[in-house]
């Protein structure tokens, strides 16, 4: 293309020189026969003037002749005189002559010659007059020659008069040739210059057109070339898009809207419905038979609810293209936002659940859909065997929680009943009892009594499970002189000192923040040092969550902190996760009698208060609680 | 002479209340019902007159305690009899919902004889509530520690 270009300027850059050339050729050869045109009209009239001289020189001869032949008849001296100037008019034309003729040798020789001959004739003529008598005429003969004469004079200055205006024009016509002459070529040159001028101006508009042509066809071929460049990356991409169409994991069709003919379909499309590639293009899904009439009319039912569609279906069945692709992409809007599930038909007759999307799209001036298809059978299957087990589990679940708290509450009732009876033998019977009787009755009222709170506790256990809470603002203090209250036969027992702060209010469950209050006192007291009395103190304060252990609480939110320390045996520190766990027992229980489910119970609490609890301590240091409850309760 | 109404499944309880409620030395007359529905029969049968109180276990067969009170509260001729809720529980809920369903007190069933006969003594001494008086909740359960 380039070189196309760049031929066809050099061609036109050679005509333009050969024109160039061929333009001045034709200037200078014109001027130059102007030129000699001018010569040669000077040299014709310059042998014209010559003749013209000549001619005069035979005239004044012959009038010469003719004055002195008259002069011979009349004898008037005037005739001579004239006669003279006759010879002194030839003389002056031989000089112009002569000079006339000063380039021509032959021509300058006869006029040499012409010159001694025309001295001779005058010579002849004077010694004529000089030996001259007069001879006798009639008067009336001298008369009429004298008449004739004039006649004649009179005449030749007519003629001489005419020639004269001639030869005034000649000269004028001279004239104007010569000022032609001069003028003419120069004008021709300076025509030729203009033609030039023009031509090259043109030249280098056309080079300047040229020029711009040129660029602009260059930048038409770079970008010609990009689209080229873009095209083929475009097929490529279109390859890859391709590929990744067909290995697509999900079966996809892409399908004409205005015939609903699948135009192509995806590897695992044709596997999952069974169909081969030639059976599956150039049909619709409605020849192919994949969705059931059943599941067609549910459907449809659906669409058309969703549509909230008035035309009737056959009539929507027939809408051109462009309405059928706005009606699904409503359809999209309203119900395939999130796919929408369809039982699919394969060719071999099995079904299958998937989930549909679709996407219309223009291709030139046709409308399409792509669809993907995702089968969700075995999703389907494992979700609906996952919810089974969910509801199993569940029913398990509220079975144990009602065993547990029926067992736990029926339970109570014979053991009650063995305590009550117990003590009517010891009332009645006492004195019929052994000192022995006495101590297994003891022992066995002990077992009672610890069964009795094994199975309060465990009651207990499954309320805060099982039991909705109710939050409610409290003051903490009240709470806390209730479970002094309860617990005062053995802080009286123990000499203990309950050391509590000013705690304020709090959003709490106050059912089992005393329920927790009781079993941390409670085991404070139950494990003090049996050599000093318990110390229990209780204080509290507003903390933010960052001061919070292990609270993933967000920022800035406030948390009320309660601290229960005493100076008991305490515990080994790599104990202090598991003494929340249920009946996790630090000590034997020869030594201390507890459940092992007092902290569990805790535990329920504080995570019934969306609250986080920490235990501190060192074996024969005491033992610290910290409990950290949110201000505000979301619900 | 006291007339006393006790409804509880289970057979021990009974005898005990009986034997309780003989060694008292308060005169009464002692009706005893297997169960809610045993109940409510005999309570229609018998009243008017209307008994002085009636303890009502809750957990029973056929009709439960709840029931029961419901049903009695909703009776013109029963709703101003004393109900003695007489449970094994101490459960909060239970004494809240008893509460709310018309119970005139909440006796939690003690573990010792002596106790026993307290709890019913108490409950004998008391006075008939006057006509739709309702017990503060704060006495609604006895504590006989």
């Amino acid at each position: 293309m380039r070189d196309r270009i760049r031929g066809s300027i050099l061609q036109i850059r050679v005509v333009y020189f050969f024109t160039t050339i061929f333009l001045v050729a034709i200037s200078f050869y014109a001027y130059f026969q102007l030129v000699h045109l001018i010569d040669s009209s000077h040299m014709v009239s310059h042998t014209s003037k010559v003749s013209d001289s000549l001619q005069r020189i035979a005239k004044s001869l012959i009038d010469a002749g003719s004055n002195h032949k008259t002069y011979l008849l009349v004898g008037d001296s005037a005739l001579l005189s004239k006669r003279d100037q006759d010879f002194q008019t030839i003389v002056e034309e031989l000089d112009v002559v002569d000079s006339l003729t000063q380039d021509n040798k032959l021509q300058n020789k006869n006029v040499k010659y012409l010159r001694k001959l025309v001295n001779k004739k005058f010579l002849n003529f004077r010694s004529m007059s000089e030996t001259y008598q007069s001879v006798q005429i009639s008067p009336a003969f001298k008369s009429s020659l004298t008449t004739g004469f004039h006649q004649t004079e009179n005449l030749i200055q007519e003629i001489n008069k005419m020639s004269a205006i001639e030869y005034q024009l000649l000269e004028q016509r001279t004239k104007h040739f010569d000022r032609l002459a001069y003028t003419t070529p120069l004008l021709n040159v300076l025509l030729s210059l203009g033609a030039l001028l023009i031509l090259f101006i043109s030249y280098f508009r056309l080079d300047k057109a040229l020029d711009v042509s040129n660029q602009l066809k260059l930048k038409l071929e770079e970008s010609n070339l990009e689209l080229q460049n873009k095209n083929e990356n475009l097929i490529k991409g279109g390859e890859r898009y391709l590929k990744i169409f067909d290995n697509n994991p999900i079966a996809m069709s892409f399908a004409e809207i205005e015939t609903n003919q699948v135009i192509y379909a995806n590897s695992l499309f044709y596997q999952s419905f069974g169909f081969t590639k030639e059976e599956v293009i150039g049909r619709s899904t409605e020849e192919l038979g994949i969705i059931s009439t059943e599941e067609n009319e549910r459907l449809i039912s659906i669409i058309m609810n969703s549509l909230q569609e008035e035309r009737p279906l056959e009539e929507l069945k027939v809408l051109p293209a462009e309405e059928r692709a706005t009606l699904l992409l409503k359809l999209k809007e309203k119900m395939f936002e999130n796919g929408f599930e369809i039982l699919y038909t394969k060719k071999n007759g099995d079904t299958f659940i998937a989930t549909v999307n679709f996407e219309v799209f223009d291709i030139g001036n046709k409308k399409f859909t792509l669809a993907s298809y995702q089968d969700i059978s075995e999703i389907k299957k494992v979700t609906k065997q996952l919810e089974e087990k969910n509801i199993t589990l569940e029913k398990i679940n509220k079975e144990l929680e009602s065993i547990n708290y029926i067992s736990s509450h029926d339970l109570q009732e014979p053991l009650r009943q063995i305590q009550i009876f117990t003590t009517r033998i010891r009332e009645m019977e006492d004195k019929n009892l052994s000192p022995e009787g006495h101590i297994y009755f003891e022992k066995m009222n002990n077992a009672a009594k610890r069964m009795q709170n094994l199975i309060a506790d465990l009651l207990t256990y499954s309320r805060t499970k099982t039991e909705i809470p109710k939050f409610k603002s409290t003051n903490i203090n009240q709470i806390i002189d209730q479970v002094i209250e309860e617990l005062a036969e053995i802080i009286l027992q123990k000499n203990a000192i309950i050391d509590v702060a000013e705690l304020g209010d709090a959003l709490v469950i106050p059912f089992q923040f005393r329920q927790m209050m009781y079993n941390l006192i409670g085991n404070s007291l139950k494990f003090s040092k049996p050599d000093e009395n318990p110390y229990i103190k209780i204080t509290s304060e507003i903390v933010d969550s960052s001061q919070v252990a292990g609270a993933k609480h967000k920022k800035g939110m406030q948390f009320h902190h309660f601290t229960i320390s005493d100076n008991g045996i305490g515990f080994e520190p790599q104990y202090k996760e598991r003494i929340f766990e249920v009946f996790q027992r630090l000590h034997s229980k020869h030594k201390v009698a507890g459940t092992g489910i007092g902290l569990a119970i805790v535990k329920n609490i504080i995570e019934n208060h969306n609250g986080y609890i920490t235990a501190t301590g060192e074996l024969n240091k005491g033992a610290t609680f910290d409990i950290y409850l949110p201000i505000n309760q979301t619900p | 002479m006291k007339n006393i109404f006790l409804a509880d499944d289970d057979v021990i309880d009974r005898e005990l209340f009986e034997d309780a409620l003989q060694q008292l030395t308060i005169p009464t007359h002692l009706t005893q019902s297997e169960d809610g529905v045993e109940l409510m029969t005999t309570l229609d049968k018998t009243v008017p007159p209307p008994p002085h109180a009636i303890f009502l276990d809750l957990n029973m067969p056929r009709k439960n305690g709840y029931e029961c009170l419901a049903e009695i509260r909703n009776t013109h001729k029963l709703k101003d009899i004393m109900v003695v809720i007489f449970s094994t529980t101490d459960c909060q809920s239970a004494i809240e919902k008893s509460y709310l369903l018309g119970a005139n007190y909440f006796i939690c069933k003690p573990r010792s004889f002596q106790l026993l006969k307290k709890a019913i003594e108490t409950v004998l001494l008391m006075d008939q509530p006057s006509i739709g008086e309702k017990t503060s909740i704060d006495n609604f359960f006895l504590s006989l520690n």
